[in-house]
């Protein structure tokens, strides 16, 4: 409750309705009210200058009227005779004066007794019977001679009247007698009747005991109230001086001025009601309350308009940076009305701070979706290779496992295998040699173990042993392999085959070797036995070839001069010859050809029998091998009246590898055989590319043809279609055969298309083949 | 017009003489060594048009000879015809020849081989 007092005193417009208030109204209210102060007591100065001006004025006037009224009593007093003359006479003439002067209440001339003498009095008073003697004016003039008043009760009735005595003196200056002439309090009271005092102002006069004595309203008068109270000197006695007082009676303030009259100790006193006096003053000051409250009042409004429109602005900017807060940056801005005012510049910040908030909070949320994402996607990538180190720990528990069993497996493998395994040091000390190791060379293992392996290397192997060792350590070779002797704790020598691989660390530095060897000794004598014998059967061989060629040779020769003169016969060089001399030549001539054939395809037989083809491979155009082939089949081609046409197709190289040799041997075969089994017709010799691979020699006719049961048996030894081609045909039978090896032997393929009386087309396949290649 | 000269260098009399008796047929004087030791000095001094060398030959192989004539600047217009039943050696000094033919020989053959080798104007 107090809290929310406080917050609404402490609200921006509260604090600025006050401030307006305070700022705006408090001070020209205070000016005013200063003002109607000054304005209310220089009224009352001025009023109360004027009231004791009005004062003073009464007193002089009425210290005339005494003047004048001592002055009239004076006068009569020194009429002769007054007290001497005839009493009958006395009270008609003071009757007379008493109208002459007409001031006084009554006249009356006393004895110094104080026994009335004659009276002008109506109605007439018993004069014997009444005494002035006690009266203080009386006395002072009966005794002192001097003129004299006294404010008392009249003679007859209790009434105040001025009582004024005048001593009657003689020519002698002896007082006789004294002359009464008082005056009516009434009539000095309607002295003060003649001033304007506004309707509620006074004019009355207190005596020396500061009580009314004289008032122009009888009831007052009569009332005798006393002003002492009010109207005091410091001292408390009546003031010596004029002066102002202001004073509360029958409810209503009233101010006043006074003057004292010293002569008489009365004070004169005129008042009036201290709201008429400054009736202008409040007219002017209710004036100025009303304005103010008006103003006021208008102010209010318009400091609540004006701080609502203040503050409207800033509750809105507030409510949009508590909905901004509590997450809605879309809450409605202020408008505003001036732009480039304060408010403007603070809801321009306001709006551009939002954005810059909008836009951080954007990218704080991007960055934490972000974030988000990266967590769950490092979360999920460490799953997985929690999964997959879960995982290889379990695959290397296997591998550990099958790595002790196979471990197992090696060392049993390598305990008893049947080579020699060891492990030797860099420098060639043993570390491990197996059993088979020992067992080969004779040495236990722990003889092994303080001997290099040089040491049981046959001397004449060293050189080349070191040579591999080095090439090995120096990196250049993973591993070598080398036949060697070793010399045996028993002194033998074995043969062995060495295997050496050279183990590195993970840095790359060697750490041992590791070493099988196979004692070979016993393949090694087999071999050297079997060397031998080879070499005795290559020289037999040899033999036997040079004896074939001599053979060939030398029959050669004869079977030539029996061609030779059978040809020259039947020609007719010799001489004109019959016709059955003519065949008879022709049946020398081809029997003379068969043998020749017969010894030259026996000699090729017996050629690879004894595994003497040996290929000469050459660079060789396809030009060189037609001009060797040529002139061997042309003359008999044509001599059958045969066509015989040789095509080399564009897609063969220029220059082919191979052995020419033999490819003519092969080529010469094949045409011979087109030639001798066609009869009319054409051979055709060709050469084309056949694929990337290959290339090939195809030899077609138009000859008989083989039938196709028959085909695969062409190519076997002493092979023709049938006994009867075979003798029409010469030859023995080996041509095909001949070529079959041949092709084979290069790698080549042969195969035939044929079909009876269609002629025949043989196809040789031949690789292409590079010089570097078949060096390889 | 002179016939152009062969000269044939062959061991076996019979063979010289049918090879004479055919280049005799295809229009050329021949003239036959048996020996090759004669043959080289012969060969130069004769200039043959054509040569026919059996390459197995007594004192000096035809190998031999061969190469006396590939050498000899006089002999550098003659034709030479291999006539051998040696195929390898044959084969491996057909370079050096102008033909290589193996025995045995036809007749035919020779005499058409020949009667080709020899130059335009000479037949």
């Amino acid at each position: 409750m107090q809290n929310s007092l406080f917050r609404k005193l402490s609200s921006l417009q509260v604090q600025f309705l006050l401030a307006l208030v305070l700022i705006g109204i408090f001070p020209s209210g205070l000016v005013s009210l200063v003002l109607i102060n000054l304005e209310s007591k220089a009224l009352t100065d001025q009023s109360t200058r004027e009231l004791t001006g009005l004062a003073r004025g009464i007193a002089k006037e009425l210290d005339t009227f005494l003047e004048e009224v001592l002055m009239d009593s004076e006068a009569i007093s020194e009429l002769p005779d007054i007290v001497s003359m005839d009493p009958n006479q006395q009270t008609p003439l003071l009757l007379g004066l008493h109208a002459h002067y007409g001031r006084h209440m009554q006249l009356a001339v006393a004895k110094l007794s104080g026994g009335l003498q004659a009276a002008a009095v109506t109605p007439p008073i018993p004069l014997e019977q009444v005494s002035i003697a006690k009266i203080q004016s009386f006395q002072i003039a009966a005794t002192q001679g001097k003129q004299a008043w006294w404010v008392g009760p009249a003679l007859f009735n209790d009434s105040l009247i001025l009582h004024m005595h005048t001593p009657i003196k003689d020519t002698n200056d002896q007082v006789i007698g004294v002359l009464g002439s008082p005056v009516s309090l009434p009539r000095l009271s309607s002295l003060l009747e003649q001033l304007d005092l506004g309707s509620n102002g006074q004019a009355f006069v207190l005596d020396d005991t500061g009580k009314i004595l004289l008032h122009p309203d009888a009831e007052e008068r009569d009332s005798r109230r006393s002003y002492a109270t009010w109207i005091s000197s410091a001292d408390g006695g009546l003031p010596s001086t004029s002066g102002t007082a202001t004073y509360s009676l029958g409810g209503e303030t009233r101010i006043a001025g006074f003057v004292p009259i010293p002569e008489l100790g009365w004070t004169i006193v005129v008042d009036r009601p201290e709201a008429e006096v400054l009736s202008p003053v409040i007219a002017s000051r209710n004036l100025t309350i009303s304005g103010m409250v008006v103003s006021i009042i208008l102010s209010v409004f318009a400091a609540v308009f004006l701080a609502r429109g203040l503050t409207r602005p800033v509750r809105e900017l507030s409510a949009a940076a508590r909905a901004l807060g509590a997450g809605d940056s879309d809450a409605p801005l202020p408008e505003t009305v001036v732009d480039g005012n304060e408010l403007a510049t603070l809801v321009t910040a306001f709006a551009t701070m939002r954005e810059a908030i909008i836009e951080r909070e954007g990218a704080l949320q991007n960055a934490r979706d972000d974030l988000e994402d990266r967590v769950a996607d490092r979360t999920a990538k460490l799953a997985s290779v929690n999964a997959a180190l879960t995982q290889e720990v379990a695959e290397r528990r296997r591998v550990m496992d099958s790595l002790k069993e196979s471990e197992e497996q090696f060392r049993l493998i390598f305990e008893l295998a049947p080579i020699g395994i060891t492990t030797a040091t860099i420098e060639g000390v043993f570390l491990h040699p197996n059993q088979a190791y020992c067992d080969m060379i004779g040495y236990s293992a722990e003889e092994l173990r303080e001997k290099k392996y040089l040491e049981i290397t046959h001397p004449d192997d060293l050189g080349e042993n070191r040579s591999w060792n080095k090439k090995l350590l120096a990196g250049e070779i993973p591993h070598f392999r080398m036949e060697k002797r070793y010399l045996t704790k028993h002194g033998e020598v074995i043969y062995i085959i060495l295997q050496v691989a050279l183990v590195r660390d993970a840095n790359n530095e060697p750490t041992h070797v590791i070493a099988q060897v196979v004692d070979i000794t016993e393949r090694k004598h087999t071999e050297e036995a079997l060397a031998l014998a080879r070499d005795q059967a290559l020289v037999a061989s040899q033999a036997k070839t040079e004896l074939l060629a001599k053979v060939s040779h030398e029959l050669r020769t004869p079977i030539n001069a029996i061609l030779g003169y059978a040809e020259l016969l039947q020609e007719g060089t010799f001489g004109k010859i019959s016709v059955p001399q003519v065949e008879a030549s022709g049946k020398i001539i081809e029997s003379a050809n068969y043998l020749a054939t017969l010894v030259s395809e026996l000699l090729d037989q017996a050629q690879f029998e004894g595994g003497k083809i040996i290929l000469e491979m050459t660079e060789f155009s396809v030009h060189e091998l037609i001009r060797r082939v040529e002139p061997q089949v042309r003359l008999s081609a044509e001599a059958k009246g045969l066509t015989f046409s040789i095509k080399v197709e564009n897609n063969l190289p220029t220059i082919l590898v191979g052995d020419i040799y033999r490819l003519q041997q092969i080529l010469v075969n094949l045409l011979s055989n087109a030639i001798k089994f066609t009869e009319d017709g054409e051979v055709i010799l060709r050469f084309y590319c056949s694929n990337q691979d290959q290339w090939a020699i195809e030899v077609s006719d138009t000859g008989s043809g083989i039938p196709t049961d028959a085909q695969a048996e062409i190519f076997e030894p002493f092979r023709q279609v049938d006994g009867s081609v075979t003798r029409t045909h010469i030859g023995t039978g080996l041509g095909l055969s001949i070529v079959d090896q041949l092709t084979s032997t290069m790698g080549a393929k042969i195969h035939v298309q044929s079909s009876l009386g269609q002629g025949s087309v043989f196809t040789v396949l031949l690789p292409y083949i590079s010089l570097e290649e078949y060096a390889a | 017009m002179t016939k152009p000269l062969a000269v044939i260098i062959e061991d076996d009399p019979k063979l010289a003489d049918i090879f004479s008796i055919t280049l005799q047929s295809a229009d050329f004087e021949t003239k036959t060594i048996q020996d090759g030791q004669n043959a080289v000095p012969a060969l130069s001094e004769l200039k043959p048009a054509l040569i026919v060398l059996d390459l197995h030959l007594p004192n000096v192989s035809g190998e031999d000879v061969l190469a006396h004539i590939r050498e000899d600047d006089r002999l550098s217009g003659s034709r030479i015809i291999l006539a051998t039943a040696d195929a390898l050696m044959a084969d491996r000094l057909r370079s050096k020849a102008d033909l290589v033919l193996l025995k045995p020989i036809s007749v035919n053959q020779l005499r058409e081989m020949a009667k080709r080798m020899l130059p335009n104007d000479a037949s």
